[in-house]
């Protein structure tokens, strides 16, 4: 395994040393998203890729105190430099807004929120909660995640308040301090009082916070969230095939045979190039994963998802790098072949433009190309949906990639004894 | 001293129709220089392959440090060193990368690896360069640090197969004293050239090899013995030698003798001249007493129009051995 992982490391260490490849592996996709984004026009995203005041539209349709008092919570001086508020009276035109890119994130507080804290009189019993929705833009997904947690804070804050009034106010009733008919006006002033202090947070909350994404439809989507991963993607189909190319260059500079006669098996060997090659696309596309998290606070969902995702894809990857290389002459024909189908796979899984609507061929044909699995889970991340979403994907890419392993094992086999010889 | 490290018996290597390898028998005794001298696709790498466990030998067996092959292959990988023809070092990375990484392959680790690296840095006199890329190294360096990762695990034998092919004269002399140091050091050396004069140099042993067989073996006493009193006339021309030769041969009108296997006719018949050959811009000529051939050599190339620049005249060595078993010259 050491030896493995000694050949494994060495080869990264050579793919990464050569800087034309980094530049193109790594800058080439953040380029050419940014690229494609600004031509497809489609920027409408004010938190992408700086980060300014995040725009957020608010409509309060209960007018009540509890509302007001999230009203001044989210339009507090304490959070002008943070917050761009606009007040909108209407819950669609405010989804709309998001929709559209304009606002990172609206706040909905319905009719019958401030009552919801208030006990039934007769019976004592709390009514059923209403919910304040959050409603964020995944295409600004650091935006919408500072609006949903404010309103989370305001929300736990809330319900302790709540909690002592209630208490209070059975209390006061017991004793027949207050008559029934005063109870209402009480509890209000003196949940007012509550939060005019700053109650600690608890847990559960009274108040849901309902957050809500807006599926990704075309034009509602920063273009971002689509375009690093199809880029991404595209050079990670190149970035195999460099790696491929060592396979046969290798053998050609006599640095596989001078392996050879170290003490280390055949099975080693291959499994240190195999595993090399992979872990140079894993590499790669983390690394482009990572920096786009930064320079574009793209949020590309579930970590743990993503992961998987990248694996599955560096893995279906690899094997087309192998197969390759178990078809190629020589290296330069991988870095020709390889070239061909980085740019066909591109074209097939719409990297370049979305075509596969239009096209049903191109959608059925582009289940053979790594990139349209990996897109279709990392899109489906990006929009937050859960890890269940990348199963799919997942599995193709695995199952992609033990086929092409079998297949590359198969041809490599045929032109055997061909190892060091050629 | 007298113990051997490697027995080949009878190694064949063919490839398709081409019998490579015909049959090889030789030992390498512990602590020598054996060298294995011959031309150009004579079967040296093709032999050094098959020892190293790199081709499948299509007949025959070795044993090297008690390890058979074929067999043994692990425990044969880990008693020899192999610094191969080609350089097969990666350019893209550094000195020091580099011999980590063929460290590691020989189990190397940690700091004990360092020091050793920093050893045979010092050993190949590139230790000043150790963090360049190898990419930046010249010809000679590059040869040096490819023998160098063939010695960090102190292999107890270390097959060096023609590591001064193509460098400069200083970067040569500096390879050949290390062999001898390396020797002097304790290890093994199995040396393959075609140049007669570092086979001379180094070898405490000689196997001549050529055509896939070893045709003769030996100290370089015992070799030279094969010639006899024999002695050797080189005639430095200002043209290509051999075709030159074959133009003064037609035109002197017996081109239907033009042997087939490169000797030249065209000093037969002169007293005391055995068999010439032409090499490069020089012809060979055996002569069994230089003094009395001289005169007449000289007369008759000048005859045919070759143009001499000059002439010396050589005991007894293995170009001339060489001569007198092929009938050819060594890098013809
Ligand atoms: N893998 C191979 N396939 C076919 N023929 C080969 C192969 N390797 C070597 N040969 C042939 O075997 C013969 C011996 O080659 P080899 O490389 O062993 O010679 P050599 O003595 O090392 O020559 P050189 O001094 O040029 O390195 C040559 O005719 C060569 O063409
Ligand atoms: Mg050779």
């Amino acid at each position: 395994m050491n030896k493995i992982l000694t050949i494994m490391w060495k080869d990264v260490r050579v793919l990464f040393q050569d800087w034309a490849a980094v530049a193109l592996i790594i800058a080439g996709p953040l380029v050419l998203a940014l690229g494609l984004g600004l031509v497809t026009g489609a920027f409408s995203n004010s938190d992408a890729p700086t980060i300014g005041r995040i725009p957020v539209v608010l409509v309060d349709e209960d007018g009540g105190q509890l509302a007001a008092a999230l009203v001044d919570v989210l339009t507090s001086d304490d959070l002008s430099d943070l917050l761009a508020v606009e007040t909108l009276s209407d819950a669609d035109a405010a989804r709309a807004r998001v929709a559209a890119g304009d606002a990172s994130a609206a706040v909905l507080i319905p009719t019958g929120f401030s009552d919801s804290f208030t006990p039934d009189m007769a019976t004592g019993e709390m009514p059923a909660s209403v919910t304040v929705t959050v409603v964020g833009d995944p295409g600004a997904p650091v935006g919408a995640a500072v609006v949903r947690s404010i309103v989370e804070e305001f929300a736990a804050r809330a319900d302790t308040a709540v909690a002592g009034v209630r208490v209070g106010l059975t209390q006061l009733a017991g004793s027949g301090a207050v008559s029934p008919v005063e109870l209402p006006a009480v509890g209000q002033s003196m949940a007012a009082a509550v939060f005019a202090d700053s109650a600690a947070a608890s847990a559960a909350s009274v108040i849901r916070v309902e957050t809500r994404n807006v599926t990704a439809t075309g034009e509602s989507f920063n273009i971002l969230a689509y375009f690093a991963p199809a880029m991404a993607l595209l050079f990670l189909m190149y970035a195999v095939t460099l790696g491929a190319r060592t396979l046969l260059s290798e053998r050609r500079e006599g640095t596989l045979a001078r392996m050879l006669a170290a003490p280390v098996s055949s099975a080693q060997v291959l499994g240190g190039k195999v595993g090399g090659i992979f872990l140079g696309g894993f590499i790669q596309l983390a690394a482009l994963i990572l920096l786009t998290t930064l320079l574009w606070q793209l949020n590309w969902g579930n970590p743990l998802s993503v992961l998987l995702l990248v694996v599955a894809a560096a893995l279906a990857a690899t094997g087309w790098g192998l197969l390759i290389a178990s078809l190629a002459a020589n290296a330069g024909q991988i870095t020709s072949l390889g070239m061909a189908l980085t740019l066909l796979f591109g074209i097939l899984s719409g990297s370049f433009v979305p075509l596969n609507d239009a096209w049903p061929v191109l959608d059925w044909l582009s289940r053979i190309t790594p990139n349209r699995w990996a897109m279709d889970g990392f899109v489906a991340l990006a929009a937050g949906e859960g890890g269940a979403a990348v199963l799919v994907p997942v599995a193709a890419l695995l199952v992609m990639a033990a086929v092409l392993f079998a297949a590359a094992a198969l041809f490599f086999r045929r032109r055997q004894g061909a190892l060091l010889t050629a | 001293m007298t113990t051997p490290i490697l027995i080949a018996k009878d190694l064949r290597k063919t490839f398709g129709d081409l019998e490579a390898v015909k049959g090889i028998s030789f030992s390498v005794l512990r602590g020598e220089i054996f060298s294995l001298l011959g031309p150009n696709g004579a079967g040296k790498t093709t032999t050094i392959n098959m020892l190293s466990c790199l081709l499948p030998p299509t007949a025959g067996t070795a044993e090297i440090a008690g390890h058979a092959i074929p067999g043994d292959t692990l425990g044969v990988r880990r008693a020899i060193g192999v610094v191969p023809q080609e350089i097969a070092l990666y350019d893209a990375l550094s000195a020091r990368q580099n011999l980590e990484f063929w460290g590691r392959l020989y189990d190397m680790r940690g700091q004990a690896l360092t020091q050793r690296i920093d050893e045979v840095l010092e050993q190949v006199g590139l230790a000043d360069r150790a963090k360049d890329k190898v990419k930046t190294f010249s010809g000679g360096m590059k040869r040096r640090i490819n023998i160098a990762a063939g010695l960090l695990h102190k292999p107890q034998l270390l097959f060096m197969d023609e590591p001064t092919v193509g460098i400069d004269p200083q970067s040569r002399r500096r390879i050949l004293d290390m062999v001898k140091e390396l020797r002097d050091g304790g290890m093994t050396v199995l040396y393959t050239t075609h140049y007669m004069e570092e086979a001379e140099e180094l070898s405490d042993r000689v196997g001549i090899i050529d055509q896939g067989r070893l045709i003769a073996l030996g100290t370089q006493a015992e070799l030279t013995r094969v010639v006899g009193e024999q002695e050797t006339l080189r005639l430095y021309l200002a043209e290509e030698a051999g075709a030159a030769a074959a133009q003064a041969t037609v035109a002197a009108g017996d081109g239907a003798a033009l042997p087939a296997d490169g000797g030249l006719t065209l000093f037969n018949g002169l007293p005391g001249v055995l068999r010439a050959s032409a090499i490069d811009h020089q012809i060979v000529v055996n002569v069994a007493d230089a003094g009395e051939a001289l005169p007449a050599v000289v007369g008759r190339a000048n005859a045919l129009g070759l143009h001499v620049r000059s002439v010396d005249i050589e005991e007894p060595n293995l170009e001339a051995v060489f001569l007198q078993l092929t009938g050819r010259g060594l890098r013809d």
